[in-house]
Order: structure tokens, then C-alpha cells, then sequence
């Protein structure tokens, strides 16, 4: 194999010797980004790079159009530009380079005058940027453009738009249906028009905008909304205005909140999530909210890059910060023209163009990627550049995996067998402090981590226990650290050494075959679960620890409907000696099950139902009805849509239950439900049961 | 003495009854406590002063002293200024303003409520605002609904049985609002019900009527082969003759939904749909049924034999 010296690490000081420092920002300094601040200086070199790298990418669309007569004036001025150039360039990823700078010059073509206006030039690269998507229709492009245009010039947008760069524009222009552009009599220009006129609204309110819309399965005809009639017969209604007056499901109210954002000017995006749609709303730079969201598990159907939730925030964290991506693109744009003839220099450019921008994360894949193809790092280069990915990319860990797993097959197949659990390692005493912006698939990464050591029961046990050593003192990756080594060692032979490493790492047993010490060394796993709120994991452990509940079967009439709080997540207020996490799934379950407060004021536990609905009534079970019944009265019990509003719809000092509220029309969106005790004594609080029965909105 | 107290309490009164017809008040909790000692109506005013510039156009229009002059005595104006980043102040008179805050679909919107803090009604976003001529003309309108509900409601309560029923369900018929945010108007059904307990007036029916309930018993009772037992609850609402056109056109629609479902009512469906069509034929759901009966059974249009 051939070295590779010097590493990236080793070269960053060099870096900042041989490169000029290409610091500027990619646009004008006309006060709308505090950020943005460019060099002058710099201009000229980092204008050159971008030219250079436009040039490689669209060299050929470049000379036909600078050779036509129709759009040789537009490209002479647009390549004389430096902030017209930095909006395509420095935007996120060019996906068609080719089919951009098309529109672009069309948009130059129809409104000669208008484009003179800088607000309307990023307005004009923003349709360019989003248009060139693949199935975008080149020739719809300036239509929207003019809608913004038209809407900005008239002050029917929200004043945020006009603050906006290209990148943010990028989430606005490109409204339309689950990431892909849409006609009229979808969510096309005429619905934009509509919800622009006729949803305007604070920009958190939009998170909400979704129910204006009724969740209706069937329409008033009765047919179904996964049929083909469901809207037909209201063709002669726009399709937004149609949603809100017949009603749709998840994908329909959701793109409704998601497009009247982005009609009134505010970046948006609708997302999946398993079985259902949601969508998000960035309510102010750097604050995306997710709406109608009911799991972190979602995809995003616009993105600059990427499609998970930690990719939108590190989106808005590293083109947020215009001088330093500028600065590190300008590096990237040198690396990619060097790393044919001179990949040894193009090895430096990367190093220095994440040394500009350390959470670069489309930069770190690239460089992976050229590293692995073109450089072919040692066993002591891939630990170096896995620590660096690790460390820069700590505070994202999901992102900070995506990047190491790309180099984990090059550099597991580089290190010697003992070093390489460490390579994974590492990783993990990097995360285990931090909580990243989001739940993510964690689990998987486990997976992935153990397939690629390719080690036995045996040793892939080994490696659990070393993660689980690390992650016993994180908050949030605890939890699904136990819950994935469960799944993979917690049945069959294997079972024994699982529970054996539960006791080792918690000192609470000392052989698999005690059963109170792992449901011991459970419990805090359980308990973890519900801080972090993460269902997942919870419901995991909860059905793991199945073996060790006794068995509270207390059969009470249920309400109509399916049972919305299987599935989801007890947290309780506290947890004593007298609590048996084990028991926390069962609560939410016809099984039956326990939670046990310690002494306090206003003692309670939220359920975070399995599923969002329209409540018909609750259930809740004590644990004892007799000398200890008085702890929970008075006894009252709360709903909420988000955890966070929350409604009355029961009270009680009767202390002899199970309590049954019917509550069919008075709780139509649920998606929380509270009970506690509501005095100011400072007592124990239990109960066996809350069971949440209705008919699911998801 | 006592008398004398009795006498600065009533120039007091009269001050703040005299101040409230027309007048600009700060706060909703305020707005209430004068408009329920002088029985005048609240027009609230929405709009977000750093975020919402279309609001900011109507807000010169209501701010103008000639608009609290235009609309006359009986109405206290209040301006609510949902601002996205209010200040500590902001926050308390937003506070105040709650009782008063509708829920609303677009910003600027004109709501009125009455002197009791009930919603009468509102125009939300400046579509709705237009199509009614304006800020003014919107606001009066509110103020002309409530008066004219106010007045078939006063004769209601010199009125008993049916025809005390069917004033108040008039004066819900004048507002356009079914039963009000919250069910606010919940008391007025029960009035309705006590006077009329056998609903002759229909108005029982029209304000508990439910188009997704409908819809649902079609689907249910088909699933469960109960076609007649729906039929029969369909007949039940097809004779209440207060149905506004907009129910008896989901009517239809749900009576539509079970003989789809009912094999032996399937040829029913059509003439079902040319009821719907026919009860209002320009309006929304009458389009619908014309569109879905074209969609349906093509053949007789193109045969351009009559529907």
C-alpha cells in the first residue's frame, strides 16, 4: 500500500502558509446578512475559484450560451458578478449546473428590469437552484419566480423573505408536493395564490396552519381518501382551497401548512415519517420547528442535502456562517480542480477547507471519499482522520456517523485486528456527552458498527459491553444502547452474556442468572428511556422486560376505537425504591402495569400516546384502591395535542376506581395525556393503568 | 350619605355608558366590562404590526378617527396587534386581550363580539375582508347581524313553544356560525330545547346536525348490512325542513355514501346526486354533485339525453 504522508491533520498547518486566504463572503455586503462579511481583497481570488469551478462543471453550457445571441449578455454579466456567481455557487450542492444557468437566463430574459433588483437576483437563483431538480419543468420556472417577485413587490410576503440569501430562498420557491414540483390541480402556482391570500399568519403559527383542514378519511360522499374520487368531484375548486373545505389526511393537511408557509414567503418542507407525513416550518433563521410531526424518524422532502433532521439544522449551521462557507468552498473548488493531476496537493486543499469549516458535512464526504479512492491512507492516517471526523461533527452524532461509516470498510481493512473496535470506540466516547439535535437511527449504526468488526456472539458481546461502559453515562444514547444489545443478544444463547453485561456494567449482578439484579440494571435503562423520550428504545425494554412483570391483568370496559396509548411512552415525574420501571410499559397496555412516584408535590406521569388521535375516553387503573388510594386525590387528568397546551377533562376525589371518562367530542386531537395529583402535599403517586382509547388521526 | 353614594355611582355609570357608544378601548378585558354596562358591541381589529404588512394598510383605515365615527354609537373598537416579537408589555396586554382573541385563519381579520363577549362573527384576511366591501363595510356588517339577531332573539323572549324556538334559531341562523367557537352559543340550543322539546321548529336538528356523523353511520351501518336502519335515520333528517340548502346537500351526499354501499339502492345514486345538484345548483357542493354525476355516468351527457 503506499503512504500517504502528510495526513490531513499533519498538513493543516501548512495549508494556511501555501493557500491565500479566501475569506470572503460570497455576497454583497448590502446589510441583509450580518454574517456575510467579504473581503475585498479576497474578491478576486475566490471569484476566480468560483468561475473556474463553474466552468468545469458547465463548460460547454457556458460556450453555447456565451456564443447565442439570446443569452451571450446575460452570461458576460453574470460572470462579471460576484454576488450573482456566489448565488449559484455558494448555495449548497449545484445538482444541473447546465439546466440552472437555462432558467437563469430565461428569468434574465423575460423581466430584464426586475432582475436588476438584488432581492428579486436571489429570488430568480433560488427557482434556478430548485427548478434543476430532476422532473422540475425548465418552462414552469419563471412563473414562479414571478409569483415571489409579484407577492414581494406588493408586500404580501412575510418580512422575513426579504432578508433571505439564495440558500433560504431555496426552502420557499420550491413549494410544492412531497419534494417534487406540481401542476395546478395539485399544490401548484394557483393553490400558492390561494394560501398567499388567504392563510396569512404569524410564522409559528404555520405549525398549525395544517389543521384549517379537517382530517376526514372519507370525503362526504363516502369515498376514501386512498381512492381515486376523493377530490374529483371538486375539481372546480383550487386544490389548496379544496383541502381546507373537504378535508384530506396527513399528506393533505400537511402539505397545507407546509405550502401556505412558503405561499406568505417562509421556508417549509413537508418530511415523511413512518406511515404518516408531517412538515416543518423554519419560524426564524436557524429555528426549524416540525409540525403535525409525530416521530423523529423523517425525511425530509426538501433539502439542500441529505434528508434527515440533523442535516436541515447542520444545513443552517454551516451556510448560516457565509465568510467561513465561502471560504472552505473556495478550498473544495481548488481541491476538485487539483485531485487528478495533483492529488497530493488536492489532499491539502481539503485539509484546509475543513480546517475553514469543520462541520462542512457534504466537504468531510467528499474528502472521505477522495481519501479512500486516491490516497489510500494508513492504519495510523484513518485513526487520525476518524478522530477528526468524530470530534468536528461531535455535536451532530448522526452526521458524524454518516461520514465515519464511509470510511469504516478502508479503515477497518487497514487496521490491525485489535485497533479496530477502537475505530468505533472513539465514536462513541465523542457522542456520549452530546444530544445532537434529534433522535436518530442510533440502533442502525450499532448495526452497522458490529457488521463491519464481523466478529462472533462472542466478540460482538465484547464490543457491546465496551459501548455500553462509554454510553452508561450518557443521557440519551444509554437507553438504545441496551435496547440494541436486547435485540441482538437478549434471546437465545446468547442471552445469558447479555444479562451478564448488564450486571458487570451496573454492578448490580454478578451472573446472568440473577434475575432482580438485571431487572435492576434495567430499570435505569427504562427510566433513561423516558427522560430522553425516546419510544423506541422504551418500547424495547419495556417488551425485553416482559419476563420480570408480574402479570396485572385488570380487565375494565374499554371506549370505542383502537387503543392510541399502545405503543407509546410513560414518563413520570419521579421514580423511588418502590418503582419497578419494568412495570412503566404495562401502564399503557390492557396487560396492566405500575409506576411508583417518590414523595412529592404535584407528582404525575405523561403519556405520550402511541399514536395521535380523536379520544373517546380514558381508563385509568389504580394500584390500590384502599389505606394508600388517598395519595393519588384529588386526582386529575389533562389532554394536550403537543405536551406543552394542556386541557382539563377530568377531576376527581374518588378514590375508588378504575376511573372511566368518556370523553367523545370534547377531545379531538390528543396526543399527550397527564394525570397527576393536584394538591400541594408531598406524597407517593401510583397507578396501574391509563389507558387512552379513540380513533387514530395518523 | 348613602344617597349621596348612590348618586356618584350612577354619574359614574352614566360617564362610562356615554364613553362606551363609539368609543377606542385598550384592552379586551376592559372592552368587556364597559360594553356589558352599556350593552355595546366589541369590533376587534387583528393585526401584526411587525410582520403582517397587509394588516398595516388596514390598520391606517381603523386607526383613522372618521372610521370610529363612521360606524356610530354602540361599538367599542379594539386594536390587537399579534406581534411575533412582543415585548414584556406586549405580552401583558396580550394577556388581557385572551377572552378576545379569536381563532382565525388569516391576519388582518375584523371580528365583533357581543356585549356579553360572545363572537358574532369575522372576516379573516384581506380576501374575505375585500369581498365584503372593506374594514368599514365588514364591520358594520358584524354589527348589523348582531343587532338584527339581537332583535329577533328580544321578541323570542317575549315568545313560548315553537315560536320562541324558532326565533332563537333564527338569531343562529343570522350569525352563520353554528354553535360558535367553544359552543358558545350552547345555551341558546337548550333554550331551544326547552321550548320546544319535540323539535316542531326543526331547529334541534339543523344545530346538532353533523355531515361527518352522517357520513360515518352510511359507512358503518353498510359495513354491518344495517341499510335500512341508516335509510330510516336518513328520512328522519330529509323531513326537517330548517336544514339549511348546504345540509340538505350533505344529506344527500351521505345518503349517497349507503346506497353506494347497498346494492339493491345503487340506482338510486343518481337521481341522489340531481337532489344535491338541484338544491343549490351555483354553490360549491351543488358544482360538486353536477361534476360528480358527469363523472359517473358520462354516457347520458354525451347522449345529451336530460338529467
Amino acid at each position: 500500500m503506499r503512504r500517504s504522508k502528510p495526513t490531513i491533520l499533519s498538513c493543516l498547518a501548512m495549508m494556511a502558509m501555501v493557500l491565500p486566504a479566501l475569506c470572503a463572503g460570497a455576497t454583497g455586503n448590502d446589510g441583509r446578512n450580518p454574517a456575510a462579511v467579504p473581503a475585498a481583497s479576497a474578491a478576486p481570488e475566490q471569484l476566480r475559484l468560483a468561475l473556474a469551478e463553474l466552468n468545469r462543471v458547465a463548460g460547454p453550457a457556458i460556450v453555447k450560451m456565451s456564443a447565442s445571441s439570446e443569452t451571450r449578455w446575460f452570461m458576460q454579466d453574470l460572470l462579471a458578478s460576484r454576488d450573482r456567481i456566489g448565488d449559484l455557487m455558494l448555495s449548497g450542492p449545484l445538482l444541473d449546473p447546465a439546466k440552472s444557468l437555462r432558467i437563469l437566463a430565461a428569468i434574465w430574459k423575460e423581466d430584464p428590469k426586475g432582475i436588476a433588483n438584488r432581492q428579486e437576483q436571489t429570488t430568480a437563483a433560488a427557482v434556478a437552484l430548485m427548478f434543476a431538480k430532476d422532473g422540475w419543468p425548465e418552462d414552469k420556472a419563471f412563473k414562479r419566480y414571478k409569483f415571489f417577485r409579484d407577492a414581494r413587490v406588493a408586500g404580501q410576503l412575510h418580512p422575513q423573505f426579504d432578508t433571505f440569501e439564495t440558500w433560504e430562498k431555496c426552502f420557499v420557491v420550491s413549494a410544492g408536493s412531497n419534494g417534487g414540483w406540481s401542476d395546478n390541480g395539485g399544490w401548484g402556482d394557483d393553490s400558492l395564490v390561494w394560501l398567499r391570500d388567504n392563510v396569512k399568519l404569524p410564522a409559528i403559527a404555520y405549525l398549525d396552519a395544517c389543521w384549517q383542514a379537517p382530517y376526514k378519511l372519507n370525503n362526504l360522499f363516502g369515498d376514501s381518501i386512498h381512492g381515486a374520487n376523493y377530490y374529483a368531484p371538486f375539481s372546480h375548486e383550487i386544490h389548496a382551497e379544496r383541502v381546507r373545505d373537504v378535508g384530506g389526511v396527513c399528506g393533505s393537511l400537511s402539505h397545507y401548512g407546509a405550502n401556505a408557509a412558503r405561499a406568505n414567503g417562509l421556508p417549509a418542507t413537508t418530511m415523511g415519517e413512518p406511515g404518516h407525513c408531517a412538515y416543518a416550518v423554519r419560524v426564524a433563521r436557524g429555528d426549524w420547528r416540525p409540525g403535525y410531526s409525530l416521530s423523529w424518524q423523517r425525511g425530509l422532502h426538501i433539502s439542500l442535502w441529505g434528508s434527515t433532521w440533523t442535516q436541515l439544522i447542520l444545513q443552517e449551521k454551516v451556510l448560516g456562517d457565509r465568510a467561513a462557507y465561502a471560504d472552505c468552498m473556495a478550498h473544495v473548488w481548488q481541491a476538485r480542480a487539483l485531485k487528478d493531476k495533483t492529488p497530493e496537493l488536492a489532499e491539502q486543499a481539503y485539509a484546509a477547507a475543513l480546517e475553514a469549516q469543520a462541520l462542512n458535512f457534504p466537504v468531510w464526504t467528499e474528502s472521505v471519499d477522495f481519501l479512500k479512492s486516491s490516497r489510500k491512507p494508513t492504519a495510523e492516517s484513518w485513526e487520525v482522520i476518524g478522530a477528526s471526523i468524530c470530534t468536528s461533527l461531535a455535536a451532530y452524532p448522526e452526521a458524524a456517523w454518516d461520514v465515519l461509516s464511509r470510511a469504516a470498510d478502508p479503515a477497518l481493512k487497514a487496521l490491525p485486528a485489535e485497533r479496530r473496535a477502537g475505530f468505533f470506540l472513539k465514536y462513541h466516547e465523542c457522542i456520549a456527552k452530546q444530544n445532537g439535535p434529534e433522535m436518530w437511527e442510533y440502533e442502525k449504526a450499532l448495526d452497522a458498527q458490529a457488521k463491519a468488526l464481523g466478529e462472533d456472539a462472542a466478540g460482538g458481546l465484547a464490543f457491546f459491553e465496551k459501548v455500553l461502559a462509554i454510553e452508561s453515562g450518557s443521557k440519551l444514547w444509554f437507553a438504545p444502547t441496551i435496547a440494541w444489545g436486547q435485540k441482538c443478544f437478549g434471546q437465545g444463547p446468547s442471552a445469558a452474556g447479555f444479562f451478564a453485561v448488564l450486571g458487570r456494567v451496573f454492578a448490580s449482578a454478578s451472573s446472568g442468572g440473577n434475575a432482580e439484579g438485571i431487572q435492576a440494571a434495567l430499570g435505569p435503562a427504562v427510566i433513561a428511556a423516558e427522560k430522553a423520550g425516546n419510544i423506541e428504545a422504551f418500547q424495547a425494554l419495556g417488551k425485553a422486560g416482559a419476563s420480570f412483570r408480574k402479570p396485572i391483568h385488570v380487565a375494565t370496559e374499554p371506549f370505542s376505537g383502537t387503543l392510541l396509548s399502545s405503543g407509546g411512552l410513560l414518563q413520570t415525574s419521579s421514580t423511588c425504591q418502590y418503582d419497578s420501571p419494568v412495570n412503566h410499559w404495562g401502564v399503557l397496555e390492557e396487560d396492566g402495569g405500575s409506576f411508583h412516584t417518590d414523595k412529592q408535590v404535584r407528582p404525575n406521569a405523561i403519556v405520550r400516546l402511541g399514536k395521535l388521535g380523536d379520544v373517546s375516553g380514558i381508563v385509568i387503573l389504580g394500584s390500590d384502591y384502599g389505606q394508600n388510594g388517598g395519595r393519588q386525590m384529588p386526582l386529575k387528568v389533562s389532554v394536550s395535542p403537543d405536551g406543552v397546551a394542556w386541557s382539563e377533562v377530568f377531576r376527581t376525589t374518588e378514590q375508588q376506581g378504575p376511573w372511566r371518562i368518556p370523553l367523545t367530542g370534547k377531545a379531538a386531537r390528543v396526543l399527550y395525556v397527564k394525570a397527576e395529583r393536584d394538591d400541594e402535599r408531598s406524597e407517593f403517586f401510583h397507578l396501574a393503568g391509563i389507558r387512552v382509547y379513540g380513533r387514530k388521526l395518523q | 350619605m348613602i344617597m349621596f353614594r348612590y348618586a356618584i355611582r350612577g354619574l359614574c355609570l352614566a360617564a362610562c355608558v356615554s364613553a362606551a357608544h363609539g368609543q377606542r378601548v385598550a384592552d379586551f378585558t376592559a372592552a368587556l366590562g364597559l360594553a356589558k354596562a352599556s350593552k355595546a358591541n366589541i369590533a376587534v381589529f387583528v393585526h401584526g404590526s411587525d410582520w403582517n404588512r397587509p394588516g398595516e394598510a388596514a390598520a391606517k383605515v381603523w386607526n383613522n378617527p372618521r372610521f370610529l365615527s363612521a360606524l356610530g354609537a354602540g361599538v367599542l373598537l379594539l386594536d390587537m396587534d399579534r406581534k411575533e416579537n412582543p415585548t414584556a408589555a406586549d405580552a401583558a396586554l396580550a394577556k388581557l386581550n385572551e377572552p378576545g382573541n379569536p381563532q382565525l385563519r388569516s391576519i388582518p381579520a375584523i371580528a365583533l363580539y357581543d356585549c356579553g363577549g360572545r363572537l358574532v362573527g369575522s372576516y379573516a384576511g384581506t380576501a374575505e375582508i375585500d369581498a365584503a366591501g372593506g374594514l368599514l363595510s365588514a364591520t358594520k356588517k358584524l354589527a348589523v347581524t348582531c343587532r338584527e339577531r339581537d332583535q329577533v332573539w328580544q321578541i323570542a323572549s317575549g315568545s313560548s313553544g315553537v315560536m320562541k324556538a324558532a326565533r332563537l334559531g333564527q338569531g343562529l341562523d343570522g350569525m352563520n356560525i353554528g354553535l360558535g367557537p367553544k359552543d358558545v352559543y350552547k345555551p341558546v340550543l337548550e333554550d331551544i330545547r326547552k321550548a320546544d322539546p319535540e323539535d316542531k321548529s326543526g331547529y334541534i336538528g339543523k344545530y346538532t346536525f353533523s355531515s361527518d356523523a352522517l357520513v360515518g353511520l352510511a359507512i358503518d351501518k353498510a359495513e354491518h348490512k344495517q341499510f335500512e336502519e341508516a335509510d330510516k335515520e336518513f328520512a328522519k333528517w330529509d323531513a326537517n325542513p330548517r336544514l339549511s340548502p348546504r345540509q340538505r346537500q350533505e344529506l344527500q351526499a351521505a345518503r349517497f355514501a349507503l346506497y353506494q354501499r347497498w346494492p339493491a339502492k345503487k340506482q338510486d345514486c343518481k337521481p341522489l346526486l340531481k337532489k344535491m345538484r338541484d338544491i343549490d345548483p351555483k354553490s360549491e357542493l351543488g358544482r360538486a354533485a353536477a361534476t360528480y354525476l358527469d363523472m359517473l355516468y358520462p354516457a347520458s351527457k354525451k347522449a345529451g339525453t336530460p338529467t
